[in-house]
């Protein structure tokens, strides 16, 4: 069965800024799933490609501390990137599964 | 002659024109018409402004100059203004941090706990013999509280905590506990004293602290003690969490404000005193009854009062006439519940309290509009008179609505004040003044929203609301769903809008779409629906309304979406043929008195 999980693909990830993304989903009672990726890739395209992965169409990039939230339907713009408030990152992916307000970057 | 007359009507909130032209055999050809808004009170000269700028955009429509206007007509407006003002009632305190009633988005655990309070860094020294509630404030993070819980042998029943990380320390512990988070203050909480927390099943609210008597069983309180805290249960009903803390001398107080009084005084000066507090029923109830109101003072510190004095002041300052000739002739209350903040609240709880919100209206003899149609000749060079009564024309400019008839009863919706007039067979008219309209309606969806923004509620009542469902689509209070092209802003996910044509505005509040319609709704009632009838009811033969055979709704308020339909829902109880009126089968409501003023003109050269 495919569980409907945010995807995280990350690039040496800053561990706390990885940490606090997680922290945000978790808080928010949503599922996720981290792919740590070997080849250098930019976190707005790891976030795309995450983002088709999910089942439920949100992912989230990562290089080093390099955040960007994407959604599937979106393909060409994240809808947050950030580099400090990683844990409103994963917030606010969370949020958007479920339908809720999201907090401004 | 062939002539060229433009009617301006200066309204509380609009100014109207309308242009036409009369050729040597009478008949009349409208060119064009405008609305702009009204630039200072009406019947000051700040008037001009606005005049000058709905001239200009009438005449540019028609593709005319202003030197082709021959004459222009003024309104004899009617000699009123309108004001708001609102008196609460009840206030909430909490002395002594006694409770936590808020609504954090993501608390976690369920059900009651019950323990003695304590900083989870001091847990360690604990008795080992008691129950405990742990407060973690914001220097612990959720992986440091929960190894502290995790290694205690002490019992633990709950958890207070300052970020928002209910769910993560939840995750993290082998117990199942009532976790609150977000409590801002949380260094208000006294520790080592009795407390109980409470966290709400799936789709629930709490249900203990709510309820005095299980707050009564958890503190062991006496009947007096109880009837204390019947506050506290009061103001968590409708909570997902919340913590209450039995503290020495702590309480929480429903205060009853002195709001003072209200004098309405009648033609034989006869005074009646009416209190605030005793709610908008009673206030209209004992209005209603007073025969020949001429004027209602308000106790000199409260706001209401204060309100009754600056809007005479104003009148007086305007018309020059004697103070006594300038009255408060009528007031609409309203009950409301208004969210306001409790005071020393330890997470920014807000609490409904009681108020009453009331519309006044002042009336003089006269204003002083022939001032302003000198100014007016003097400033453009046109011939400027003023031409005829408000009322009249308004029923002139309405009789131009297909299918209505003599006689016929013409209601102004407008934005500070509610007028009807009576025009007869022989042509007597009969009109009143109502305070309460479109301005009133803002300020309740304002006070009752707790929104803090008149903009944003004026744009609430005038248009329809949807849920932004996803960014891409909304879906509309009507439960109709409109898609888009291009994907909306994060911003307004999730939110609820107001629909303002292409734009979409958010409301950022906790309230549901729901709440926000009904209170919309429930405030338009409240004001134009009642204000209907209580102007029928005074116009009418014999004041029963059902001698009233039409009636056609003009003015602004007449073109919102709703109010006309509850109007006619109301009035079709009493046989009358109501509707929305459609001026000269083109302005809609809009324009009655600027298309009378130039039909008063026609076949007087």
């Amino acid at each position: 069965m495919i569980r409907p999980e945010i995807v995280i693909k990350a690039y040496h990830p800053d561990q706390r800024a990885l940490r606090e993304v997680l922290a945000g989903i978790e808080e928010e009672g949503v599922l996720y799933k981290v792919i740590l990726e070997e080849i250098p890739e930019s976190e707005t395209k790891l976030g795309h490609i995450a983002a088709e992965m999910s089942q439920i169409e949100v992912g989230i990039g990562m290089y080093f501390e390099n955040t960007a939230l994407y959604i599937q339907k979106i393909k060409n713009t994240p809808l947050f990137i950030t580099k400090e408030r990683h844990r409103i990152i994963g917030q606010n992916a969370a949020r958007y599964v479920k339908g809720n307000p999201l907090i401004e970057i | 002659m062939k002539r060229t007359i433009a009617g301006i009507d200066i309204g509380n909130s609009t100014t109207e024109v309308c242009i036409a032209t009369i050729d040597q055999h009478e008949n009349i050809v409208f060119k064009a018409s405008s609305d702009v808004m009204t630039t200072g009170t009406k019947g000051t000269l700040d008037n001009i402004r606005g005049i000058k700028e709905a001239l200009g955009k009438a005449l540019d429509a028609a593709n005319m100059h202003l030197s082709e206007i021959d004459k222009i007509c003024l309104n004899e407006a009617a000699p009123v203004i309108g004001d708001t003002a609102m008196e609460t009632i009840t206030e909430t305190i909490i002395t002594d941090s006694t409770m936590i009633g808020h609504d954090p988005s993501t608390p976690s655990g369920e059900g009651l706990g019950v323990g003695e309070t304590i900083l989870i860094t001091s847990l360690k020294y604990a008795d080992a013999d008691r129950s405990y509630i742990v407060i973690i404030p914001k220097e612990i993070d959720y992986e440091s509280a929960a190894k502290l819980i995790n290694e205690s042998d002490k019992r633990i029943t709950g958890a207070i905590v300052q970020n928002d990380e209910a769910v993560l320390v939840q995750n993290r512990i082998n117990l199942f506990i009532p976790i609150v988070d977000e409590v801002k203050y949380i260094e208000r909480i006294p520790t080592a004293v009795l407390a109980a927390i409470e966290v709400g099943g799936t789709g629930k609210s709490v249900q203990s602290l709510s309820n005095p008597y299980s707050i009564a069983n958890i503190f062991k309180l006496t009947h007096e003690e109880t009837k204390r805290i019947i506050p506290i249960a009061k103001s968590l009903i409708g909570n997902r969490s919340a913590v209450v803390v039995r503290t020495p001398h702590g309480e929480v107080k429903e205060k009853v404000l002195p709001s003072g009084k209200l004098s309405l005084i009648n033609e034989k000066g006869n005074v009646t005193k009416v209190n605030i507090d005793h709610g908008a029923a009673k206030i209209m109830d004992s209005i209603s009854h007073m025969k020949e109101l001429v004027n209602i003072e308000g106790d000199a510190e409260s706001n209401v009062g204060n309100m009754l004095k600056r809007m005479r002041r104003e009148l007086y300052n305007l018309s020059n006439a004697a103070m006594q000739n300038i009255s408060i002739k009528d007031l609409l209350a309203v009950d409301v519940l208004v969210p306001i903040d409790v005071k020393g609240a330890l997470a920014g709880e807000v609490s409904l309290e009681k108020a009453v919100a009331i519309a006044a209206m002042v009336k003089t003899d006269k204003l002083p509009m022939q001032m302003l149609a000198d100014a007016i000749f003097k400033e453009l060079g046109i011939e400027s008179e003023v031409a005829g009564v408000e009322a009249v024309m308004a029923s002139l400019g309405a009789l131009t609505t297909r299918g209505s008839s003599l006689p016929l009863a013409i209601l102004d919706l407008g934005g500070g004040s509610t007028d009807a007039a009576i025009v007869s067979k022989d042509g007597t008219v009969k009109t009143v003044h109502l305070a309460g309209a479109g301005n009133f309606i803002t300020m309740l969806i304002n006070t009752q929203l707790g929104l803090n923004n008149l903009s944003l509620a004026e744009d609430i009542k005038k248009h329809p609301l949807a849920k932004v469902e996803s960014l891409f689509y909304i879906r509309l209070e009507t439960g109709e769903v409109k898609f888009f092209n291009e994907p909306l802003s994060p911003k307004v996910f999730g939110r609820v809008v107001v629909c303002k044509g292409n734009e979409l505005i958010p409301i950022e509040t906790k309230h549901s779409l729901e709440k926000i319609m009904m209170t919309r709704k429930a405030a338009k009632k409240d004001v134009f629906v009642q204000n209907a009838v209580r102007a029928l009811r005074e116009i009418a033969r014999d004041h029963e309304i059902k001698n009233i055979s039409n009636v056609v709704l003009v003015g602004g308020s007449a073109l919102d979406f709703e109010i006309p339909h509850m109007i006619l829902e109301e009035l079709s109880y009493y046989n009358i043929v109501v509707g929305k009126g459609e001026v000269r089968g083109c302005e809609g409501p809009r324009n009655a008195v600027a298309t009378g003023l130039v039909l008063s003109k026609v076949g007087r050269a």
